[in-house]
């Protein structure tokens, strides 16, 4: 208001005329008048009525009254004005006071804000009411001692007012004084914006009187986009300043988030079609467009008016890229413990993401966060310190974690969806009244559908007298949101662990964070183990949608199970290929400069001889051959690293533990032998043994190896195991499963009693054969994979003595025994084809 | 008889273009014409009339009597059942959507030689053009004629005897509710209000003017008033209706034809019992609105798909 007053002076000034200068002063003059006279009427009107009440009967007054309402003896006059005259100095001496220091912050900090985060210490409303009462205070006191001065008029009760009053005026000083320091850091005037949002979204929920009215709803998307803007510019302060971005721009984003799960139940029952929600525009297609459309397009020669749609995710989207902008200046200046601090703190905001079924923008604004990283890093890579580098580790650690957050939160909410509730509360609805949708506590994604429906059967409504449509009918098309959420959802889930865990480790290693790269390689398969085993919940929803299906008429979108296995399948591969990968990193590593990290190394070569070993299982040779290099490469650095730390240990564990590496690659180089055989897929084994090849052509590797098969044989003979032999154990009872799978066929000697009821697994390798039982369908605990590995390759190669360290059969010899007692009875393997061709 | 011949010949009635009708009123009568009979009628196929019992004579007599007489038909000699359902088919489908139209349809009842050596006089329909109005035992026909670019109005008056009258069976309400609602099928045409279409042109567009409001409105009106019919316009737009609904109306659509298929024909029979022509004519084929009924519940409990539903009522 009075802004606008001296704009006018300025601009009768500027212009010459000093008649309508003079008129604007005036006009100004009133306008302030006014506009003081509005904030002290309280003040004003208290100190009159008591004056006048003075005034009243004594006689018409019950006796408290009239005491309250006497005049002050004449005696006491002096001491009246006196007293009145300190207080009014006292207070206008502590108002000055508060202004000083008001002007004080002002002054010093918020002279370079913007005019939004000026206005939002300036509206402040606790302060605002605290001055209000002390302003009001003064005036009644002034008003008061006029009355006493002027027209003698002195009552009692205003001095007990005085009294009190002046009493307050102190503590009251001491809070706004108090609240003042507060205003040094602006962040403490998010808690006001974010109060100003919450009302905002108040009054747009369908149960809001005015949420009807589109101007108000316009109104309110105003002014929550105003205190959007002011979050922003606070948020922009708090990261540029150093003193602020510790802990400031993390409390304030803290507050801003956790309005998100609030708004996001609100959500539930504002119209879809609110002016709450931003205006966009859809266009529409000329060979779709409806004939109304069509004729004005034609008769109006402008082409086919833009349909105005709402985007209703827009608060979600600001507050989104509100943190990415925050996180991109941190990366900026590389403060990689307030990054941390931040991602930290947006866990929040991604959970109500993911609870919101909103994965798009979580998605969108992942995307963004990641490549802030890669754009801002890299160069700075030398200058980081240890305590900068493992934060820098952390933030991806943290934004690994984040994924997997919006992941199972995603899944939490959808396990609280119960559909035959739904049924219920569709049934409930009342279709002819125009809010009765919004009551239901329908999830946000499914108004949009209830509207549709609402609309058309009040048409039928209209025409017919009551709805056509049958309650199955309604039903199914309700479901439609939620199959079609369900699978959009499972889609960008699927897309945000490839793009993120498959795809973005690449491009961190390109930057040379090869360690962060392998940190989220790694959670990359949690995060899809993860999705593997929660997305049962989606396939038990989508059974249900199909079980209340009765037509085909309404397409919902199909969610198969083995097609979205397929998929994770992939990436699973895709991650333990790219751990492969990374392997080489680690054998290069300068482990003097090695900084304190989870123990990766042993962490990717366990997962890479677990992924080794489902390659061999599946016969998938392409990963077989690509892994083992990696592995073995991977288990040597294993191997070496873990001498080190057995050195401190005592005796037996030190033994124990230095053969484990070493034993787990013979036994993986044992089942490749064996799966070869088992697959008839001679690449299995040929790529293993190439790759044992080439480690040893050098000679003094050989002398390695040697000493290594004797750590095992010593290591075997001790009477303890560690946990890790619990991994082959688990391998050998799944190859043992594919035996036991195998048929077995009667040996062809009838005639002879004792072989009568002998059998053997109808297999074609002789190898396969000979090792297992057909009593006992599991692979003989004679045969250990590693000295089967070491009987059919390693032996040979590097010429060892068997008689030193054997213990089990000699294959080869039972293999020789197994075939002479097949030669006996005449046995030959049936394969399918000849059985087919018998029957 | 004062009419000019050709002036009688079904095919010579005033059919109403969309641009002087408006074009929901057009598309309704024309959905009447094209659906009142379905079309393998016209074929020799399952789908057929039959005239029992079915003796030759009988059979020309009765081809005759609803052939178009500007077709020449009743001349035909051979192929007489080609002749029958061609001249009962185009019969149908021309009363039902007169009736569609005006709700009432009147027919003299003349003779007609068939010029052969043993000449035999039969029985045979003319369309009453004009203004048709019923007095106590009195038809009265009212037209105008130009001649010499005058027009000059013409009153023929015709006894009940000699004229054959069809009405609309009684689910479509009486005469006047019909008018009213051809007036409002006429109405609801109007895309857009003659306020704003004339402002289009000239880029003058009224903001507090909604067109999807305006066209709900409309869509409204139409599914109100022809509630009976079951005829939501032919436009697919699911603006306003689901999906479930626009097949619930069009098969009920199909209901009220057939409806109205019985109806004519139920009074075909009895002017052929008025003429003493001894036979009936039967529909073989169409479905009737009893088994269109059923089709309807089996729809409403959704044992049977929307595309399969509105087929088997349409056949």
């Amino acid at each position: 208001m009075e802004s606008l007053e001296f704009k006018r002076i300025r601009l009768a000034v500027n212009s010459g005329s000093r008649l309508s200068a003079a008129f604007s002063v005036v006009a100004a003059l009133l306008a302030l008048l006014k506009t003081s006279l509005n904030s002290t009427v309280p003040g004003i009107a208290i100190a009159i009525t008591l004056a006048i009440a003075s005034g009243l009967s004594t006689e018409s007054i019950p006796n408290l009254l009239s005491v309250l309402l006497g005049k002050i003896s004449s005696e006491s006059v002096a001491a009246h004005d006196t007293l009145l005259a300190v207080v009014l100095t006292v207070a206008g001496l502590f108002l000055t006071l508060y202004y000083t220091n008001f002007n004080t912050v002002i002054g010093t900090l918020y002279g370079e804000y913007p005019e939004s985060v000026r206005r939002l210490l300036i509206d402040e409303p606790q302060n605002r009411a605290a001055l209000l009462a002390l302003t009001n205070f003064i005036v009644f006191t002034v008003v008061t001692l006029g009355f006493g001065a002027g027209l003698g008029i002195r009552v009692n009760v205003s001095l007990l007012c005085v009294i009190f009053g002046g009493a307050s005026i102190v503590p009251i000083f001491a809070f706004i004084t108090r609240r003042t320091l507060f205003f040094f850091d602006p962040t403490y005037l998010a808690n006001s914006a974010i109060d100003n949002l919450v009302a905002a979204t108040k009054e747009v929920t369908a149960d809001s009187h005015l949420a009807s009215h589109v101007a108000v709803q316009k109104h309110r998307f105003t002014v929550a986009n105003a205190e959007l803007v002011k979050l922003q510019a606070l948020s922009r302060i708090a990261a540029e300043k150093n003193n602020f971005r510790r802990d400031s721009l993390c409390d304030l984003l803290s507050v801003v988030f956790s309005f998100l799960p609030e708004y996001q139940r609100r959500k539930r029952s504002i119209p879809t079609t609110s002016k709450w929600y931003r205006d966009t525009v859809r266009h529409k297609d000329w060979y779709m467009a409806g004939i109304t459309d069509l004729q004005v397009a034609l008769n109006s020669a402008v082409g086919l008016i833009t349909e105005a749609v709402q985007d209703r995710d827009w608060l979600e989207d600001s507050i989104a890229r509100m943190l990415e902008q925050c996180f991109e200046r941190a990366v900026v200046e590389q403060d990689w413990a307030v990054a941390y601090r931040i991602l930290s703190t947006s866990r929040l905001l991604f959970e109500s993401l993911g609870a919101g079924y909103q994965l798009q923008i979580a998605s969108r604004s992942f995307r963004s966060l990641c490549s802030s990283i890669q754009q801002h890093c890299g160069a700075y890579d030398n200058a980081l310190d240890k305590e900068d580098q493992i934060f820098r580790l952390q933030v991806i650690a943290e934004l690994n974690m984040l994924a997997k957050h919006i992941l199972l939160s995603f899944f939490n909410e959808l396990r609280k969806l119960d559909l035959t509730s739904y049924k219920e509360r569709v049934e409930r609805v009342n279709w002819k009244a125009e809010n009765d949708i919004y009551t239901k506590d329908f999830p946000s994604f499914t108004l949009s559908q209830m509207e549709y429906l609402r609309d058309r059967l009040r048409i039928e409504f209209e025409t017919d007298g009551d709805i056509v449509s049958p309650q199955w009918y309604l039903f199914q098309l309700a479901l439609l949101p939620i199959a079609k959420t369900l699978d959009s959802q499972l889609t960008e889930l699927l897309e945000l662990g490839r793009r993120f865990y498959v795809e973005w480790p690449g491009q961190l290693a390109g930057i040379g964070m090869q360690r962060a790269s392998v940190i989220t390689t790694l959670d990359g398969l949690e995060y899809f183990h993860k999705l593997k085993f929660h997305a049962g919940i989606i396939y038990e929803r989508m059974e249900i949608v199909d079980h209340y299906s009765l037509l085909d008429a309404i397409s919902y979108p199909k969610i198969e199970r083995d097609t979205v296995e397929t998929k994770i399948g992939k990436s699973e591969r895709q991650l333990q290929l790219n751990l492969a990968k990374f392997v080489p990193f680690f054998a290069e590593a300068d482990y003097e400069h090695w900084i304190e990290t989870p123990d990766l190394q042993g962490h990717v070569v366990t997962v890479l001889a677990n992924s080794y070993f489902q390659g061999l299982m599946s016969k998938d040779i392409e990963l077989c051959t690509r892994v083992f290099r990696s592995y073995l490469l991977g288990n040597i650095c294993v191997r070496q690293s873990i001498g080190e730390k057995c050195a401190g240990l005592e005796f037996p564990a030190n033994l124990a533990y230095a053969a484990e590496p070493t034993t787990e690659a013979f036994a993986l180089s044992g089942f490749a032998f064996l799966f070869s055989e088992y697959h008839q897929a001679p690449r299995l084994w040929e790529s293993c043994v190439a790759v044992w090849r080439n480690l040893l052509a050098d000679s003094d590797t050989w002398s390695k190896v040697a000493a290594e098969v004797q750590l095992i044989d010593q290591a075997k003979k001790l009477p303890m195991l560690t946990g890790r032999s619990v991994l082959r154990t688990d391998w050998k009872q799944k190859f043992s499963r594919l035996l036991a799978e195998l048929p077995s066929i009667s040996l062809k000697k009838d005639t002879d009693p004792i072989w009568h009821e002998a059998r053997v697994r109808n297999h074609p390798s002789l190898c396969i054969r000979a090792i297992v039982s057909c009593d006992i369908p599991v692979l003989s605990i004679h045969y250990d994979p590693e000295d089967i590995f070491l009987d059919v390759f390693l032996g040979k190669e590097i010429a060892l003595d068997r008689s030193d360290y054997w213990r089990m059969p000699d294959l080869n010899e039972s293999m020789q025994r197994q075939r002479e007692l097949e030669e006996m009875h005449d046995f030959a393997y049936e394969s399918i084809e000849d059985t087919e061709n018998a029957n | 008889m004062q009419i000019d011949r050709k002036s009688q010949s079904p095919y010579a009635m005033d059919h109403p273009s969309a641009a002087e009708h408006g074009h929901c009123l057009y598309m309704f009568l024309e959905d009447v014409r094209l659906h009142l009979i379905p079309m393998s009628l016209n074929a020799l196929d399952d789908k057929r009339f039959l005239v029992e019992p079915s003796d030759e004579l009988l059979v020309q007599t009765v081809s005759t009597l609803f052939a178009d007489p500007s077709r020449n038909l009743y001349n035909m000699q051979d192929n007489r059942q080609r002749k029958l359902s061609e001249s009962l088919s185009t019969f149908i489908a021309e009363v039902g959507r007169e009736l569609a139209h005006k709700g009432i349809s009147y027919w003299e009842i003349g003779n007609v030689s068939d010029g052969g050596p043993d000449t035999v006089n039969r029985s045979m329909l003319f369309w009453i053009a004009g203004e048709v109005t019923e007095r106590l035992n009195q038809v009265r026909q009212r037209y105008w004629q130009k001649s010499e670019g005058k027009r000059t109005r013409h009153d023929v008056i015709l006894p009940t005897s000699s004229v054959q009258v069809f009405r609309l069976p009684r689910p479509f309400g009486n005469l006047r509710a019909h008018r009213r609602r051809m007036g409002v099928l006429q109405k609801a045409s109007k895309i857009l209000p003659s306020f704003v279409e004339d402002g289009l042109p000239r880029l003058e567009h009224d903001p507090v003017f909604n067109h999807s409001e305006y066209s709900r409105a409309q869509f409204s009106a139409l599914a109100k008033s022809m509630r009976d019919w079951g005829w939501i316009g032919r436009f697919w737009d699911n603006k306003f209706t689901t999906e479930y609904y626009w097949f619930w109306s069009k098969i009920k659509f199909h209901w009220s034809l057939a409806m109205l298929r019985e109806s004519i024909v139920h009074d075909m029979n009895a002017l052929l019992g008025r003429l003493e022509i001894g036979c009936e004519i039967k529909m073989q084929g169409p479905k009737t609105a009893a088994e269109i009924n059923i089709i309807l519940e089996h729809f409403k409990s959704g044992s049977i798909s929307f595309g399969d539903a509105f087929e088997q009522a349409s056949s």
